[in-house]
């Protein structure tokens, strides 16, 4: 089945960015510094160098197999059921990325603002608003995230611009301390975080302009992991690395220090609701692609009847799969990293090396 | 406890509105795959209820040691 909707190349981009956006609010840049200390920002350019190479595959795929995503061109290159074993693994994949995406925000929200709501019903919420956006159809979630990409972009520079008198550069120095272990060890983690923007393979078959998946995704990462490093430099420069590694979370905090003088103070609730929102668009995309991708591999007519049993079930594995916050940290930290990998660069290399040895290629549109 | 009743009330519900219509047009595949999505979410939080090991958990006992070994944090 073929995925009707049709998105511009704005759109990809700010769809991409709120994916990317959306892990720089939750504690992905403390852990990376809790990882590689005051370097982590170098961690942060060797991954992004990474993810840029990756989307030329990516992209380049999404040529070779036009008006196909990632799921469909595994069935084309490695047959119907090798094929679908492979494609499955993708929408597998962005099932997990939701659900563990979802838990972590919801953790967030419970532990700084919501104290006493159950997280259940924090989660239920979240899980109404993105079953509700996925109904409506990629357009929706497209629109949306063309909305709120660009002002949550300006509410983190006018939150950096508002925090330069606090940040002291030298706190970033000395480079290399404790070697290049760190460095080489956290680019492959933050990898694997900014790596979910695999969901290219996703949109650039049903973006208007497929040959601007690259472009797209350049600008998408570029932004992205810029804001992500300005969390990094500015939690390393205000608190030190050894306080911003061991923070819940440095950009909520950071957004703490920010004020207008002072008569506006504990700006971090309106950097907070973008954040949540672009969190909330994030697993919206997720569930998205995982709908389409179940029903692809199925081989069904739409993939909107099995929307809210695709969402029931990651609400259920946002509650039931993850114990508690220290588990998804020990996940997030540890294991998380490898799974990432495999699926966002192992099989997607898997399929490119086949599909040039093979001589395989889509019909062109 | 509370949360398998709540979940197969969801489940119910969500049965009635999307599963019904797929029985009435007669699309077998999508009830079968529909079904298939419904019957994991249920059979997650009974195995959650009856106490097995989460899926984190699981997935840390085998991937997280390779972790451990290249993350070496003090």
């Amino acid at each position: 089945m073929k995925e009707k909707g049709i998105i511009s190349t704005n759109q990809f981009v700010w769809m991409l960015f709120s994916i990317i956006a959306a892990f720089a609010i939750l504690d992905i840049p403390g852990l990376l510094i809790f990882h590689a200390g005051r370097d982590a920002w170098l961690s942060l350019a060797g991954a992004w160098f990474l993810d840029v190479l990756l989307a030329m595959v990516y992209a380049y795929m999404g040529l070779r197999f036009p008006g196909q995503n990632t799921v469909q061109y595994s069935i084309s290159i490695l047959g119907k059921y090798a094929g679908r074993i492979v494609g499955i693994m993708f929408p597998l994949f962005y099932l997990l990325v939701a659900s563990a995406l979802m838990r972590s925000l919801t953790e967030l929200i419970s532990s700084f603002f919501l104290l006493r709501t159950p997280v259940a019903l924090t989660l239920a919420m979240s899980f109404i608003v993105i079953a509700y956006g996925i109904k409506k159809g990629i357009e929706a979630i497209a629109r949306t995230c063309e909305v709120l990409g660009p002002i949550y972009l300006l509410s983190l520079i006018i939150l950096f611009a508002l925090l330069i008198p606090k940040l002291e550069i030298h706190r970033l120095k000395p480079i290399l301390a404790q070697g290049a272990y760190p460095i080489l060890t956290g680019i492959p983690f933050i990898l694997s975080f900014i790596g979910t923007c695999i969901i290219m393979g996703m949109y650039i078959p049903i973006c208007n302009k497929p040959e601007n998946g690259f472009l797209a995704k350049f600008i998408a990462v570029t932004l992205g992991v810029s804001m992500i490093g300005l969390v990094i430099v500015f939690g390393v420069g205000i608190f030190g690395a050894e306080r911003a590694g061991n923070m819940v979370n440095p950009g909520i905090r950071l957004a703490r220090w920010a004020s207008i003088g002072d008569f506006l103070q504990r700006l971090e609730i309106i950097y907070f609701a973008l954040s949540v929102a672009a969190g909330v668009m994030t697993s919206a995309n997720m569930m998205w692609a995982f709908s389409l991708g179940i029903s692809q591999v199925a081989g069904l007519n739409s993939y909107k009847p099995i929307v809210y049993p695709a969402v029931l079930l990651a609400f259920v594995l946002s509650m039931t799969a993850i114990g508690n916050a220290v588990e998804l940290y020990d996940f997030a930290i540890y294991s998380y990293m490898f799974i990432a990998i495999f699926v966002e660069t192992g099989l997607e290399m898997l399929l490119f090396i086949t599909a040039l040895i093979l001589g395989k290629r889509g019909n062109s549109a | 406890m509370i949360l398998i009743i709540v979940i197969l009330l969801v489940a119910i519900l969500i049965f009635a509105v999307d599963g019904l219509p797929l029985i009435k047009k007669k699309q077998w595949k999508e009830l079968t795959v529909f079904g298939i999505l419904l019957g994991f979410a249920l059979l997650a939080q009974i195995m959650s209820d009856l106490g097995f090991p989460t899926l984190l958990s699981l997935i840390d006992r085998s991937i997280g040691t390779l972790g451990r070994a290249v993350f070496q944090h003090r």
